[in-house]
């Protein structure tokens, strides 16, 4: 029995710490392809590198993965396998017991593609104070937040499906000057996380059979001391899905408004031209009474 | 010889522009060729400047100078605009000196080649009996421009 457990922890210490194949990532172009074909995959991420137009950021919203699930009165185990079940597929999957052989499949059910997008702009305004203040109006009107303000520059998240339309409402603020758009494909990082949890679930389901059916205290140590380490690597990588889940839910635009010269528009009192004869401007009480 | 010297002085001291005799009450303090600056005992002063008139300068056109560079450029408020004879104008004004209120009253005199503007600077409680001593000035001034 001391035997069968040991090796049973063995067995599922190397199930656990093994990350799975390289090869089946869609890290890569080759195997991005192979998954781009897969039936399930949605074809509309395929073009959602760069969308300017609000058509496209549609497009996007739809192949957003839904952001981490609300903690709801589950029992922990289905919560873990909600959050990858989310992240998978955008549904609420029913808890099942998965088999370590069952979490190559969620590979290939991944649907969207976990895109972080990050925008900078440069716009010419002929009040920046006043820009500044419209543009976190129009930020409250997207739904997002402010990440930071240092005077007339402001960062702001905005949720990543308006990302270009807020874009292209900063352009109607004045004269763009500057405009960077950047996007990072964090897909394979996201599923390379899923599989290890799912692993990691598998094998803390596993180590609680084991747990329960172990009869000496040496063994209900030692498998405990296991199903601790486990856990944590759960909560870590939870943690880990959840922060990339909020970077891609929501894109970071930093904007900067800047004082535009040129045609600024004069709006003090009317300037009067002094009178050219200048002896005139000596007739003063300030001289008359001086000299 | 000495009857020429005596004589170039004499000349000499009726050459300027400037020469009235002070109203009653004020004491001259500074005279030039187009300048001259009287004083009263209670601080109050009075200054003729001269200067050469240009061609279509009349009294009008000097007169609407003056008033905009005082009330609109050095902030003095017109309390009164009156024209003084033929050929001239009155401006009288308030004006901060020393954070305080004085009366500063402005007169134009335009002939045809002369152009003469008197000023007057006093306290409030002094300004009507020195507006007349002023008004006189610029009846003697106005009698030398016919």
């Amino acid at each position: 029995m001391r035997e069968v457990l040991i090796l049973s922890l063995f067995a599922l210490a190397v199930t656990a710490c093994s990350r799975p194949e390289r090869s089946t990532y869609p890290g890569s172009s080759r195997s991005y392809r192979s998954y781009h074909r897969h039936s399930t995959y949605g074809g509309a991420t395929a073009t959602a590198d760069y969308a300017p137009t609000t058509k496209k950021a549609e497009a996007v919203e739809e192949a957003r993965p839904s952001p981490a699930p609300p903690s709801s009165g589950t029992s922990e185990q289905e919560e873990d396998r909600n959050l990858t079940a989310n992240k998978d597929t955008g549904a609420k999957r029913p808890a099942e017991p998965e088999k370590p052989g069952e979490a190559k499949s969620d590979r290939t059910t991944l649907q969207k593609r976990m895109i972080i997008y990050h925008g900078d702009v440069s716009v010419g305004v002929f009040d920046p104070e006043k820009a500044a203040k419209r543009c976190i109006t129009l930020m409250g009107k997207f739904n997002g937040y402010m990440k930071s303000r240092d005077n007339n520059y402001l960062v702001v998240r905005i949720p990543a499906a308006k990302f270009f339309d807020f874009i292209q409402e900063l352009e109607g603020f004045g004269k763009m000057t500057h405009r960077r758009v950047t996007s990072e494909d964090i897909t394979a990082q996201f599923v390379d996380l899923t599989m290890r949890m799912n692993n990691l679930v598998a094998a803390r389901d596993r180590l609680k059979a084991i747990l329960a059916k172990s009869t000496k205290v040496k063994d209900t140590l030692a498998v405990e001391k296991e199903l601790t380490r486990v856990t944590g690597d759960i909560e870590r990588i939870k943690g880990m899905l959840r922060y990339y889940s909020n970077l891609v839910s929501f894109a970071t635009v930093s904007v900067r408004f800047y004082m535009r010269h040129g045609q600024h528009k004069y709006s003090g009192p009317a300037i009067k031209i002094q009178t050219p004869i200048e002896w005139i401007r000596y007739f003063d009480i300030v001289t008359l009474f001086r000299n | 010889m000495k009857k020429y010297i005596f004589i170039i002085a004499i000349l000499a001291a009726s050459c300027g522009h400037v020469n009235f005799e002070p109203p009653k009450g004020f004491v001259e303090t500074k005279k030039t060729d187009s300048t001259l600056r009287l004083v009263a005992a209670d601080a109050s002063a009075i200054r003729v400047t001269y200067r050469e008139n240009k061609k279509n300068g009349n009294a009008d056109f000097w007169a609407t100078l003056m008033q905009r560079e005082l009330t609109e450029f050095k902030g003095y408020k017109l309390e009164k605009k009156t024209k003084f004879k033929k050929s001239g104008y009155v401006l009288e004004m308030r004006a901060p000196y020393k954070h305080k209120n004085f009366h500063y009253t402005v007169g134009i005199l335009a002939g045809e080649d002369d152009l003469y503007i008197v000023e007057l600077g006093c306290e409030n409680n002094v300004y009507a009996a020195h507006l007349k001593s002023f008004m006189s000035l610029m009846g003697k001034i106005n009698g030398d421009l016919d």
